[in-house]
Parts: C-alpha cells; structure tokens; sequence
C-alpha cells in the first residue's frame, strides 16, 4: 500500500482523480476520512461501532464505485460525507432499532454549542454534557444530523448544503430549529441557561 | 483501524471492482435537463393556448348568459389547460430537483421561475400565431372537444340566444346540423334572402358558437355565427 505520508501534499480531489487509475491512492482517502467518517456515523445513527464499522467499509466501496460522479465544483469532504450520510439513511430507514447513542463531548465542543445561547452561566460542564446528551438522543434525525455537522464535524452552511442536499436557506432553517429544539430538550431535562 | 483500507481495497480487487463509467452519471444530469427543457416547452403551449382561449373568449357576448362578469370568467376558464400547465410545471420541477445542481434551489423559487419561464415562452408563442394552428388542429379532435365540454356547456343557452355545438352535417346553403354538447341535434338557419356561409368555414367536426333566436322544437335561427374559441366571425345577418 502506497504510503499516506509521502502524498500529504496533494489535495483530496487530485487524489480522488489518481484512484480511478490506481485503487492504492483510494487507501490514502480512506485513511484521511476514516476517523472522521466513523465519529460521524456513530454521532447520528443509533447503531454499535460494529455496526458502525459495516456501514463506514459500505460508504467506501459505494465511493469508489461511484468516484466518476464526484463533482470537483464540490469539496470531496462534502461529497464522502454525502455518501455516508445517504448509507446512515438506508440503514435507518431497514433497521429502527434504538441503542443509545454516544458522544464526544469535549468542553471545546459543549463550548461551541453553548455560544450559541445566551448561556450566561454554564456551572456544571459534566451535567451540561449529560443534558446535551440526552436532549440529542431524543430529537429527530434531521435535526440531530445538522448539529452534528455544524458542532462537531465544524461544516459550514454550504458544505452542510452539499451534503444534505438541501438548499442553503433550509439548512439555515434548519440549524436554527434545531438549536430552539435543543434548548426546549434541554428545559425538559431541567437544565436552565 | 489499517485492516479496514486492506479490507476494503482487497474486496475491491477480489470482486473486480471498478469506478461505474463518468457517461453514466453525465448522461443521468443531461436526461433530467432535457426533460426539464420539455416540461417548460410544453408548458409555455399550454400557456399560449390559455392565453388565446381568455382573449378569444367573445367578452362582447357574456351578458346574454350571465349578468356576473366574475361567474363568467370562471365558468370559461380553460380548466384542462391550466391543470395540464400545473402537471408540467411539477414535471419540471420534479426533473430540475434530480439534476446536480437542482439540491441548491428552494422549491418554491424553482416552481415560480418554472412558471414564469413557461409564461413568457406562452406569450411568445401567442405573440407569433403558433396557438392558432395549435388550437385548430386539436378543435376537430373529440377527444379534445370533450375535455373542454365545460367551456362548450358554459355557452351553450339556446333559451338566451346562444347555441354552441359540434358541426355534423350540412343539409344546404343555409342549413345544418349541429350536435351540442348535451348531445343534442339542432338544425340552425340562416336567411335565404342573405348571404351564405363560405363552404371553407363549414367543415365538419367544427366547434361553431350560434348568436340567435329558437324557432322551433331543436330549431335555431343564426343572426351570427362564430368559430368556437376563434371569436372568428364566418356568418352575420344583414
């Protein structure tokens, strides 16, 4: 396998266009957004890292295969995340079941969300992060997904856009709602900011 | 997590896997561009023909039917031009949403440019005569005639002075027979002492519109003939 260090230089779109020659340059995506793709699946989904693991390996192949229709307008961090968003949706949609959900809820990360609100006062990061937790499990899908892609994966407006597929305005509507949801959850769990 | 690379790239070569071809999903945009393209063509027909029924909707005539301008206009209204414009502007924007692109786009700003685009491509049309020949070909159709039965019905008020029917025979020069569309025969008349009807206006199929006076049990006598939807005057008593 080629070596991921020696091409760091190039960007994601030259080594997309290299892996429809040579698979060996498609590992050296993998490598980049496997971490980043397998937090994201965990985040929005309710699945185990098994699980979690099966669909991150179907989002590549289903990549690969469909490397041709990448779009170089879009940046390819859209258009895999795209893929393995699409991948959490089938998933979803065959399997309802409800397992608990996990995150990674650093302070900077609680930090970012709670900006958000005029949070004056934020005491108890360890309940807040609980609270958090909790409110997230409980809101729906499309709402939970556009947290997470602003929160965590730090996507902007547009990349959440191409993304989603959505248009930017309702992306917009959408974070919005979902922040108002958020802190309506949180209420429900008594936390008060 | 390197085993995951090694999985996937060894299921890759093992299956003989191999990036689906770049016509594939270039071909899948340019279809839904091309159908969008249609859509809005034939929405901007649909729109002509509209266009050209409301102005060629004899105003001059209505008061011998109703006394309320508001209840004329919607008992003409081209029904099924509209709703076939309403299906084709959602065709177009079911076709404009599956393009590469079309994600970007608010649905509502797609419709309202779909309409519009269809709107000014109708006034075009209008504006160049095309509706006319369009309006012509499909008036001798039945299948046509009984989707705009309404519109015939909404005029068609011998009691008030007003016959509108399908022309289905010619018995001389100054009578025939129309079948209305209560399916109906009335023989209508002109006066002998007049002018005759060009034989070039009477064809058979013809939707005429009668301005005149019954004369007897499903007889009618013509002060004016028009062609129906034309506002074209082929017959006017001296």
């Amino acid at each position: 396998m080629l070596d991921p260090a020696d091409y760091s230089n190039l960007n994601d779109e030259i080594i997309a266009e290299k892996s429809l020659k040579n698979t060996e340059f498609f590992g050296i995506l993998m490598t980049r957004y496997k971490s980043k793709l397998l937090s994201y699946i965990l985040k929005i989904s309710d699945i185990t890292a098994a699980e979690a693991e099966d669909l991150l390996q179907d989002t590549f192949i289903k990549a690969y295969l469909n490397l041709n229709s990448f779009n170089p307008q879009l940046k390819f961090s859209s258009w895999i995340y795209r893929i393995a968003h699409n991948e959490v949706i089938n998933h979803y949609h065959k399997n309802k079941n409800k397992v608990s959900l996990d995150y990674n809820l650093s302070p900077e990360i609680v930090a970012r969300l709670i900006n958000n609100y005029d949070a004056g006062r934020v005491l108890d990061q360890s309940y807040l992060a609980e609270s958090i937790k909790k409110a997230l499990a409980a809101m729906d899908l499309k709402y939970r997904e556009v947290l997470i892609l602003k929160f965590w994966e730090e996507k902007d407006y547009q990349e959440i856009s191409d993304i989603l597929k959505k248009p930017l305005g309702t992306v917009s509507t959408l974070v919005s709602r979902a922040k108002i949801r958020l802190a309506e959850e949180l209420k429900k769990n008594n936390f008060k900011y | 997590m390197k085993d995951l690379e090694k999985r996937v790239l060894e299921k890759i070569e093992g299956s003989h896997m191999r990036p689906r071809g770049r016509w594939r999903f270039l071909w899948k945009n340019r279809l839904f561009q091309i159908i969008y393209f249609i859509a809005i063509i034939s929405g901007g027909l649909a729109t002509s023909l509209i266009i050209y029924l409301m102005v060629n909707n004899d105003w001059d005539l209505y008061q011998q039917i109703t006394d309320n301008l508001f209840n004329f206009i919607i008992l003409t209204l081209p029904y099924f031009w509209l709703i076939l414009l309403l299906l084709l502007v959602l065709w177009g924007y079911y076709s404009f949403k599956n393009t590469d692109a079309g994600y970007r786009y608010q649905p509502l700003k797609i419709l309202l440019f779909s309409l519009a685009l269809s709107a000014l491509l109708g006034l075009i049309f209008f504006k160049f005569g095309l509706t006319e020949n369009i309006e012509d070909r499909l008036a001798g159709s039945a299948v046509y005639q009984n989707l705009n039965l309404t519109r015939a019905l909404a005029w068609h008020h011998p009691e008030k002075g007003i016959l509108t029917g399908r022309l289905i025979k010619i018995e001389n020069d100054y009578s025939f027979i129309l079948e209305t569309p209560d399916k109906k025969d009335w023989r209508v008349e002109i006066e002998k002492t007049g002018p005759t009807i060009a034989r070039e206006h009477l064809r058979l199929n013809n939707q005429l519109k009668v301005v005149g006076y019954i004369t007897g049990a499903n007889i009618f006598r013509a002060n004016e003939i028009r062609i129906i939807n034309n506002s074209k005057k082929i017959y006017q008593k001296q």
